[in-house]
């Protein structure tokens, strides 16, 4: 069950209650994490923090996903594996593909699909027994 | 003094002429010469019906019998044949003498009078207007023939006739009240319907018009016109703006679909999520029940949040053109108007503030108002999207019988030469494909339906529209005081 024990994972939404249901679905694999509701705070904390993933919102009132990962890309050295998880069609696969962005979740998205993404991309597991 | 009755006779302007009771002329003045340049002995000894036209006989024989009848002189009007072959309309006065058994005709020539009268007939028959006339005791006085097609009858039928006796039973119902009024001195305007016999549907506009003699009523004048190709134009018309108003409508939606979609998305995914979790709880049967519920009443409280929106949405986007106005929260519909669009601004970092000082009921169409509220708002979010500065206020003030709203953007104003064109349909400065033009001008019209304005104020350093609404519809006579 602890399939993500260990990785240190930064969630980045403005709704409160999603960013709590997400860090608890983490926290159930293991997963050590955090959460931040801005692209500004998000910032601060991975200038700070070393985290293994980034999942960010794209469009949030002070601060917006696509800056803090523009910032992510340009200033830190140690690159996490980066998230994006949006209602919005606003990405192309472009901008994914330019932006490192490792996987893009549209909302609503499927709690399964979503832990085998993640860990695959973190621990190379795919399996799993849910 | 000393006169001649053969002078008398000679020098009549008028013809005269003495016949036998078989109507054979005997003796004739020198006015025949002059009426229809025929010699005296050119008629004497001929039928007097040899002169008269054909269509004229029946009548002229009817006439002479009655007059030896009752011994009275009679008076009738008649056409006698002009050496040129054409006709004159004479006015016969015919006298019996029984004792000599003779008759003494004087025959008026009323040619030009009569011809007169033909002409000012055609002239009312081609005139593209129903014309009558009808005294005060509702006698028929003229009906040109538009007038009497329209009472599926004939000029010559109507005349002398009871307005009971033409009219149908209905239609003389429907008018009696307008009769009434004009024999009072009043005017009349009413518009009637008719169904020709193909079946086809005509729009006929009727003025009662007061004849009035030496200050009082003698009857009545109808000036009517066909107005069916106004009211089809004008059908047409309200059509192409209801289907322009749903179209735009449906665009400012359009414009707020990928804003609503989130506003559903999230709420929708925390239930997701919730229920996935607390499913996973109640199965390892290892769970705080209080945490649960309290779980449950988060999903509860987002269910709530999306039924919002799809009420909201169900508000906007009903056609409401049919509804009747009635009272409802103004608070409410800013509201409700927000509830497709918070999200949105929120996103953008736009700040709303609201700033209800009077929540009061207006007589509305709650749905036309989120319309107008939606444009504004939607012109609102494109002009300070890009800023640094970004708010967007709602305000409402009751001033007098009148709500004000106004809706203000931190954008800095519309510059002179611009202002005058906004309100004009299809212009817009926004970016092709992002503006239909139609936003400001139908929410103008909107308004303007409720009996109030929607203004851009030029004395606001910001960006600030002013809707006002009356209150209760009743209200409108105030404001256009």
């Amino acid at each position: 069950m602890n399939i993500l024990a260990g990785k240190k994972i930064l969630i980045v939404d403005d709704e409160e209650l999603l960013r709590e249901i997400l860090m608890e679905e983490l926290g159930f694999y293991g997963a050590e994490v955090t959460g931040a509701e801005n692209g500004t705070d998000a910032f601060e904390l991975i200038q700070k923090n070393k985290f293994d993933a980034i999942i960010t919102d794209v469009r949030m009132p002070g601060g917006n996903g696509l800056i803090l990962i523009k910032n992510i890309n340009e200033k830190i050295k140690d690159l996490p594996k980066i998230f994006i998880c949006s209602g919005y069609n606003d990405i192309s696969p472009e901008e994914i593909k330019s932006l490192n962005i490792s996987y893009s979740f549209t909302k609503p998205f499927d709690r399964q699909n979503f832990i085998e993404v993640i860990s695959q991309a973190l621990t190379n597991v795919r399996k799993i027994n849910f | 003094m000393k006169w001649q009755n053969e002078s008398f006779f000679e020098l009549s302007q008028d013809l005269l002429f003495v016949i036998d009771f078989d109507n054979i002329i005997l003796e004739v003045n020198s006015a025949c010469d002059k009426i229809l340049s025929r010699e005296k002995e050119e008629v004497i000894q001929l039928p007097v019906l040899e002169l008269i036209h054909p269509q004229d006989i029946t009548l002229t024989l009817n006439e002479f019998s009655n007059n030896l009848n009752n011994g009275k002189s009679t008076n009738f009007i008649c056409r006698f044949l002009h050496k040129d072959s054409s006709y004159r309309w004479m006015n016969l006065n015919v006298s019996v003498d029984f004792k000599n058994k003779l008759k003494y005709v004087v025959a008026r020539d009323i040619t030009d009078s009569r011809n007169a009268e033909d002409e000012l007939h055609r002239v009312f028959n081609n005139i593209p207007a129903l014309i009558g006339h009808w005294d005060k005791n509702l006698i028929n006085k003229f009906a040109n023939t538009g007038y009497a097609d329209l009472l599926d009858n004939s000029p010559e039928n109507i005349k002398g006739k009871h307005i009971k006796d033409i009219l149908h039973d209905r239609t003389y119902q429907k008018n009696i009240s307008f009769i009434n009024r004009v024999l009072a001195g009043e005017s009349q305007v009413f518009e009637r319907e008719k169904i020709l016999e193909d079946g086809s549907l005509r729009h006929i506009f009727v003025r009662y018009i007061p004849d009035i003699k030496e200050n009082s009523v003698v009857g009545f004048f109808v000036v009517a016109t066909d107005i069916t190709v106004l009211k089809n134009l004008e059908k047409e018309r309200r059509d192409t703006e209801t289907k322009l108003i749903a179209s735009a409508k449906m665009s400012s939606l359009g414009e707020m679909a990928g804003g609503i979609a989130h506003e559903i998305n999230n709420p929708l995914s925390i239930i997701y999520g919730k229920t996935g979790q607390i499913k996973r709880k109640l199965e390892s049967k290892n769970f705080d029940l209080s945490n649960v519920l309290n779980e449950l009443s988060k999903i509860e409280i987002m269910s709530d949040r999306i039924s919002k929106i799809v009420k909201g949405l169900l508000s906007f986007s009903r056609n409401s053109d049919e509804d009747t106005l009635s009272p409802c929260s103004i608070v409410q519909i800013i509201e409700d108007t927000l509830e497709l669009c918070s999200e949105k601004f929120r996103h953008s970092g736009i700040q709303i503030d609201l700033k209800f000082e009077e929540n009061i009921q207006i007589e509305c169409r709650a749905s036309q108002i989120s319309q107008v509220i939606m444009n504004l708002l939607n012109n609102a979010y494109d002009a300070v999207e890009k800023l640094d500065d970004r708010w967007i206020e709602i305000k409402t003030i009751l001033v007098g019988q009148f709500l004000t709203l106004t809706i203000t953007d931190s954008g800095s104003g519309i510059s002179q030469n611009i202002q005058e064109k906004i309100m004009q349909p299809f212009y817009t400065t926004k970016e092709i494909g992002k503006g239909t033009g139609l936003g400001l001008s139908i929410s103008k019209g909107l308004v303007e339906k409720h009996q109030g304005t929607l203004v851009y104020d030029q004395s606001c350093e910001n960006t600030r529209f002013i809707v006002s609404l009356p209150v209760k519809q009743s209200y409108k006579e105030v404001k256009s005081a």
